[in-house]
Order: structure tokens, then sequence, then C-alpha cells
């Protein structure tokens, strides 16, 4: 027996579903699970700073300055000035909608304000496009000379704002460069800001300078030189150019690291015997500690994070690989990585959970990064000669050296290796970049 | 007198037998069956007093005649007597008759009553019978009433279950069709506000934040609320961002599938 359709309609059971099925909605709420973003650029308005100078330009684009900072992040896309259809200098010149059309999800403005002939004032504000709220305002007094830092540091307040993170803008690099022909080549240890602008020369030297070190409070930078033919490294303070030798001893002094608390220095050393072993030279008095005695080449030390361990790169295997041993007595060594043939110069996040080393991947050099509790593995760059990767203070980025058209150049990879800028204007052959701790305000 | 005793001794003897007889025969005939009493015996009685009288003074005279008187009194006594052996044959006769009839009345009276009894009895049984099987008739009736109607039951029952089966498969169908149609309804919005989601490092795994959203047909968003959220601040902003950036939402496949408010839950994974 087939009821039919009408029946069907009617049967009050239906009718009851009917009911719930309008009713049951009405009372329901949709519940949606997000468990992944996007790996995007956040879409913001750095709006050049309204100027009270008068007819006299600006002394810098403090704004410019800021937007080049978020641009090489890598987390932001700074809308460029052409497409600002306004140029808001304070809040009630914002058209929130305006710029929401526009895409834009934060905007920036400030003002600079000069303070007599030299000094000035950076006010600035952030907002929240959608939320049309207030995010940071803040006036910073700045020297003219200063202007240029005072931005890294309006970038660094921005980035921790939108990110949680750090930022590591105000930060600086040291690396050196090559120039001139085999015979006259110019050897110099260059201090820049992270973003490359702002050089300053440290060291200079026509003989090989090699290996610059920061210490953990950025005012000195260790290094070694040939200039007495033999290599030596040395101390030196940043403020005032004064240095020192800390270890001419004979063969080869090279590859200085400063501990975590800035009184040791792990270098490598031959010595008498000729063979590259670990050491660790305490600054106050000058007793040394052999980490490593092995027949093979230990080189390139790194500490950890707390001071306790130190890493190194060791062919005791065959090929170069990372290790780790005891940094007060060299004990307890262990091999950190096993994948590929070469891994090398290996450097520590700021809180020592990552680790970054040059790796050969079929034949390229690398930058990977590594899980120094297990040694996995991912490479992060594409070049064919990446060498001496550095991370920034806040574990972020790494800076490291690559080729361009036989030249070395600065670049910065992200820590998942999605955003990759090469850090333009430097002259000659650059290599060994290091960054600098955070600076102490 | 005494002669006249002795000598009609005999004749007094048998007159008061005769009475005797007589009373007693009518006594019993009386006491047997009142309408059948014969109203003889008082003439006898008259007579017998003017006997008497005579008897004392005329004997001689009388003797003859007496003696003649006496022969026609004895025969008309005898004729008497014969008649009322006669009538007392017949009146036993009737009597016996009377007695047989009633007998046979009573008989028959009682035969018939019997028979009326059984009769009776027979009509209460029937009428018991007629009772009872009315009853019996009702009660199969019944019965087969209550058979039927659960029967009916059961085949409604069974029409139901059926019935149900198809509306529980069509509605499971439905349900299936709107789940799907549900699922892709909130698909389309995770997907937008996943796509405009710039997901802060600080949004790490472990954390949960749970944001309440108001939106009005057409998909625009008018509020959002972070609620639950153990995030820092800039995630907590970006999902915020990631929201209204994704307003307009999606509209739902199916009008009716429509909610004003949203939660999203946004719990990162590595």
């Amino acid at each position: 027996m087939e009821p039919n359709l009408l029946e069907k309609i009617c049967h009050p059971v239906l009718i009851a579903l009917a009911m719930l099925a309008v009713s049951a909605p009405v009372c329901a709420q949709l519940t949606i699970e997000i468990t992944e973003g996007v790996d995007q650029a956040m879409q913001v308005a750095v709006v050049p700073f309204g100027w009270q100078g008068g007819v006299t330009r600006p002394p810098l684009d403090v704004a410019e300055i800021i937007a080049a900072d978020l641009a090489l992040s890598g987390r932001f896309d700074p809308m460029r000035r052409a497409d600002m259809l306004e140029k808001p200098e304070d809040a009630q010149e914002i058209d929130y909608e305006d710029w929401r059309l526009l895409g834009i999800e934060i905007i920036v403005i400030g003002q600079l304000l000069p303070q007599g002939s030299d000094d000035f004032i950076i006010q600035f504000e952030v907002f929240d496009i959608f939320k049309q709220d207030r995010l940071l305002g803040f006036r910073l007094p700045s020297t003219r000379t200063g202007l240029r830092a005072a931005g890294h540091r309006i970038s660094d307040l921005i980035y921790e704002k939108l990110t949680g993170i750090r930022g590591a803008f105000a930060t600086r690099i040291a690396y050196i460069t090559v120039q001139g022909e085999v015979d006259d080549r110019q050897f110099r240890l260059v201090v820049s800001d992270a973003d490359g602008a702002n050089e300053n020369v440290i060291v200079e030297s026509p003989e090989a300078l090699l290996s610059p070190a920061w210490s953990p409070d950025g005012n000195r930078i260790a290094y070694v030189s040939f200039e007495s033919d033999e290599s030596a490294v040395y101390i030196q303070e940043l403020s005032t150019g004064q240095r020192q030798r800390v270890s001419a001893r004979r063969g080869v002094n090279s590859s200085p690291a400063f501990s975590p608390d800035g009184k040791m220095l792990a270098l490598t050393l031959s010595r008498d015997e000729g063979n590259l072993d670990i050491y660790v030279l305490n600054l106050a008095n000058q007793v040394l500690t052999r980490i490593t005695r092995n027949l093979a080449i230990d080189t390139e030390a790194t500490w950890s994070a707390d001071g306790e361990k130190i890493y190194f790169t060791s062919d005791r295997s065959g090929g170069p690989q990372i290790y780790q041993a005891d940094a007060d007595t060299g004990r307890n060594k262990r091999r950190i990585t096993y994948e590929g043939g070469y891994n090398g110069r290996s450097r520590l996040t700021p809180d020592g959970t990552g680790m970054a080393v040059v790796h050969s991947d079929r034949g390229a050099y690398r930058i990977a990064r590594v899980n120094p509790e297990n040694g996995d593995l991912l490479v992060l760059t594409d070049g064919q000669l990446d060498e001496s990767p550095s991370f920034a203070p806040n574990g972020e980025t790494i800076i490291y050296a690559t080729q361009v058209e036989g030249r070395g150049v600065l670049a910065t990879v992200s820590m998942d290796g999605r955003v990759q800028r090469k850090i333009a204007a430097q002259e000659g052959d650059v290599r060994e970049p290091v960054w600098s701790p955070y600076p102490i305000y | 007198m005494l002669g006249f005793y002795r000598e009609y001794r005999l004749l007094l003897f048998k007159s008061t037998l005769l009475h005797v007889v007589l009373f007693g025969l009518l006594t019993i005939s009386l006491a047997s069956s009142a309408p059948f009493t014969p109203p003889r015996p008082q003439i006898k009685i008259l007579a017998t007093v003017v006997d008497e009288g005579r008897i004392q003074q005329e004997i001689a005279a009388l003797e003859e005649a007496e003696q003649e008187k006496q022969k026609q009194a004895d025969a008309m006594l005898e004729e008497a007597h014969r008649k009322r052996l006669a009538e007392e044959r017949r009146t036993r006769e009737a009597t016996r008759k009377a007695e047989a009839d009633k007998r046979q009345r009573e008989t028959v009276e009682a035969k018939a009553a019997s028979e009326l009894q059984k009769l009776e009895n027979r009509r209460v049984a029937e009428v018991q019978r007629l009772a009872r099987l009315r009853k019996e008739q009702e009660e199969a009736e019944d019965a087969r009433k209550r058979a039927q109607a659960d029967a009916d039951a059961r085949i409604q029952a069974q029409i139901e279950a059926e019935l149900n089966a198809e509306l529980d498969l069509e509605q499971t169908r439905l349900n299936a069709e709107k789940a799907g149609l549900l699922d892709q309804y909130k698909a389309m919005i995770e997907q937008k506000v996943r796509r405009n989601w710039i997901r802060p490092p600080s949004a790490s795994p472990g954390v949960e934040c749970t944001v309440n959203i108001n939106q009005i047909p057409g998909g625009e968003v008018v509020d959002v609320q972070v609620a639950e959220c153990n995030a820092d601040e800039a995630t907590r902003r970006s999902i915020e961002a990631a929201v209204h950036k994704a307003s307009p939402l999606p509209e739902p496949p199916d009008p009716t599938l429509f909610e004003r408010k949203i939660i999203i839950i946004f719990r990162p994974e590595n």
C-alpha cells in the first residue's frame, strides 16, 4: 500500500518535521571553525607625514622609512603613495570608508614637528580602518641624525602592535665588503641599519677581514683580521673605535663568537698542532678552555641561548655536520644534523629553539633551518652560493649573503622561507652579514 | 314394643344397617366428592317415624297388610336396595371413574404440567441457549471486531511504520541535503574569512578565539565581537579585521539557511 504524495505531505509526522525544520534554524547559530589563515602581506597605508617646518623640505621622509621597513619584513604591503586618494595628517581627516574600499586595513599618519634647528618631534598614529580605532599614538623626540633610527623605532612599534612580535628594524647588521682587483683589494667591516642604509665602515684593511661577531650588548664587534699576515681575533668598541687583539696564537685564529653573557669568546684555533679545534676564551682572565680535541676540522662555534652548549661544524664523520658540546668542558658531544652531505656555519635563534645552517642542496649551498632537537631540516633559500645565515634578534628573519651576477649581496629570508628580500645598495662583494642584538634604549 | 322390636328386629337391623351403610357411603361419597352426593337418605328417615306409630295398635290387622306391605316394602326396599346397590355401584363406578378420571386427569394434568414444565424448561433452555448463542455471537462479533480492529491497527501501524520509514528516509535525505547545503554555506563563510585572515606569527596552535558576528541579509557584517580568546592583541585584531574584510559574507545556497548570528572559532593549527 503506497500512500500518495498528498497523504505524505499531510502526514502529522511530516508536518511536525516540517515545523521542526522551519523552527530549528531560527534558534540555531552557525558555528564555523577556522584553523588557518593566509600568508599574505597586510595592506597598510603609511601616509607621508605632515611637515610643520614651513617652506624648507623635511630633513627625512620618515614615512618612507617606515613603509620600507614594513615592506622588508614581508608581512606588510604598503600602499604606493600615488594610489592614495587623500593624505590625512590627523585623525579627523581620515575617511575610513574610502580606505576600506581601497582595501587598506591599517593607516599610519603623522607629523614631523621641528623643535629648533636640529631637533624634532615625530608624532604618529596608527588606525584600524575597520574598527575606526586608534591602535597607537606616540610623540618621539629626535635629533636630525637620529630621525632614521626614530623611523625604524616607529616601524618596530607598528610591527609589534600588528604582529605580536617585537620588531627588529631599529637594529643593525655588520658585514664584510671586498672591493678592487686581486692585487688591490680593500676589505671593509661595515655596520649599517638593518635595512642596509646608514653604512659605517668600522675597519678597513688591504688584508682579509673575516667573521664579524656582535657582542650581546651590541656595543662591540669581534672579527678576524689578517692585517699582520697571520690571522688574529680583535674586539672593537663601536662607539670609540678602540680595539683589542684577543687571540693571535700560532696558526689559525678564527670564528669568534661571544657567549650570551659576553664574558666568553668561542674561537677556532689550530695552535701548534695545525689542526682546527674549538676553544673558549675567558675574556676577563684569558684562560683558554679546549672544547674539542679531534683530528678532524672543528670550527664555526656558536652558543646556545642559555650559554650551556656550543654548536660547531665538524667533518669528523666525513662531510661537515653540526655537533653540540657542553660549553664549559666540551663533553657530551652530539651530532645534530644528518640530512645532506654538508651542513655548516650554524646559528641559533635568540630563543634557542631554531637553527640556521648552510646546507649543500644538490650541489648548491643554501640556507636551511634545522630543529636542533631532532635535526629536521627545511631549506629556505634558492641561491647557488648562499652563506653565513644570521638571525634577527626577534628570530623572524635570517640575513645571509647570496651571489648575484658573481657578486655577493645581502638578502633576508623569513623563518618559513616565504619572504625573501635582497638588501641593495652595498658596493663590492658583500660577505658574512651578522645581525645585531636589540639596541638598548 | 319388644315384639315389634323382635319382629322387626331383623328389618330394623337391616334398615339400620342400610342406613349406616348408606350414611357411610354418603359420608364417604360426600367426603370423597361433594358434587356427587345423592338426595335420597332423607326420605327414608321420614318413613321410619310413620311406621313406628302404626305397629302398636294394629299389629294383627295390619299384619297382613303389613306383611304385604312388608313384602312390597321389602320388594321396594329390595328394589331400592338394588337400585341403591346399582346406584352405589354406579356411584362407586362413578366415583371410581371420577377417581380414575381424577387420577387420569391428575395424571394428565401432572403429565401436562410435567410436559409444560418440560416445555418451560425447554423454553428456558432455549431462551438460555439463544441468549448464550446471542452472547456467543456477540462475543464472537466482538472478538471478530477486536480481531478486525487489531488487524486494522496492525495494518495501520505497518502502514505508518512504512510511511514513517519512508518519511524518515525522505527527511534524512532532506536533512542531508540541507546539511550539505549548510556545510556548503559554512564552508563558503569559512573560506572567505580564512582568505582574509592574515594570521600573525603569535597565532600559534593552542590559541582559540571565539568571535560573535552579526550579519544582515546580504551578508554585511554589522558587528564583530571577540568573545573568549586566549590570544594576544595582534591576533585578536587580525581576527576582527579578517571578519570585517570578509564582509559582505557569502549568501547561503538556500535562503532558509541564512543566520543573523554566526560564531567563528579561530583555532590555528600548524
